[in-house]
């Protein structure tokens, strides 16, 4: 390099060496990709809150439902059983 | 598809609920942010981790972005400064060695002997931007990568005009003074080589 480097000549080797770069192509597509289709319509988008929460109801209600009818089962098996015991009961003193 | 017209501010302002706008923003300065990063980085690959950075952190936080009077780019460029600034950080902790500046260095010996002189004067100037601080480094990137005038430099750094001209003059006499001393050195070590 010229030991004499004027100011001029500095600002002309400056504009030879810093030019812009282009990023390749398949690295900005994919980051757009990943900022914009998937993160910004992913989690983000009220469509996919409302399938949540709907999806959760659903699976909330269905497992109480499901959850009666096992109480209710076993209460209505209780009482069958207590019945017919009842029942014997009463034949034995009858006779 | 968004209204080319519709400035950035207004970009921003919708850009936390409607990606769309965010992908907007994104197009319009990806190039920008990527240019800063790779000439204060050197690498294409490093260039491409940190400009993903920047804009996951800019996605993050642009639902409380404040229009206070600077420019949309001017906070991105900041993010991509202080994001560089950890990098370089990180890396004088533990520091390697590009593998695509060596291989330039290496290729050298293949080019005939005015290409050689012509890239061993580039990579000399580079090293000596390299070295200026950071400060020095993004004007000389925001001027002559970007093109951008003293005023608009001013607003991404958070300086007045002419405390930017003021920096690119010294900036100048220091890169100057380093060049000299450099061939200084260099000539003193050719000639004890021939002795």
């Amino acid at each position: 390099m010229d030991a004499s480097l004027s100011k001029h000549r500095l600002e002309e080797l400056l504009s030879d060496i810093l030019v812009p770069v282009e990023p390749s192509v398949k690295f900005v597509r994919r980051l757009r990709a990943r900022l914009v289709t998937y993160h910004g319509r992913g989690p983000l988008s009220s469509w996919m809150v409302i399938v949540v929460i709907a999806t959760v109801f659903l699976l909330v209600v269905t497992s109480i439902g499901l959850i009666i009818r096992i109480f209710l089962g076993w209460v209505s098996l209780i009482g069958l059983i207590s019945n017919r015991r009842r029942m014997k009961s009463e034949t034995r003193v009858a006779t | 598809m968004k209204d080319p017209a519709m400035d950035d501010m207004s970009l921003a302002r919708r850009a936390g609920s409607d990606p769309e706008a965010f992908g907007e923003l994104y197009e319009r300065h990806i190039r920008k942010i990527y240019n800063y990063i790779y000439y204060r980085t050197g690498n294409h690959h490093d260039a491409e981790d940190l400009t993903e950075m920047v804009f996951q952190r800019a996605l993050r936080h642009v639902a409380t972005f404040e229009d206070k009077g600077v420019p949309f780019t001017a906070w991105l460029y900041r993010i991509a400064h202080n994001l560089v600034a950890n990098w370089h950080r990180d890396r004088s902790r533990r520091p390697v060695v590009p593998l695509d500046q060596h291989a330039a260095v290496s290729e050298v010996a293949e080019y005939p002997e005015s290409e050689a002189m012509a890239l061993e004067e580039t990579e000399l100037l580079m090293r000596i931007v390299r070295q200026l601080p950071p400060d020095r480094q993004e004007l000389l990137i925001l001027k002559f990568v970007e093109r951008m005038s003293n005023a608009e430099i001013g607003e991404v750094m958070g300086r007045s005009e002419g405390a930017i001209k003021s920096l690119y003059h010294r900036t100048l006499n220091a890169m100057r003074a380093e060049a000299r001393s450099l061939e200084e050195e260099s000539a003193k070590a050719r000639s004890e080589k021939k002795k």
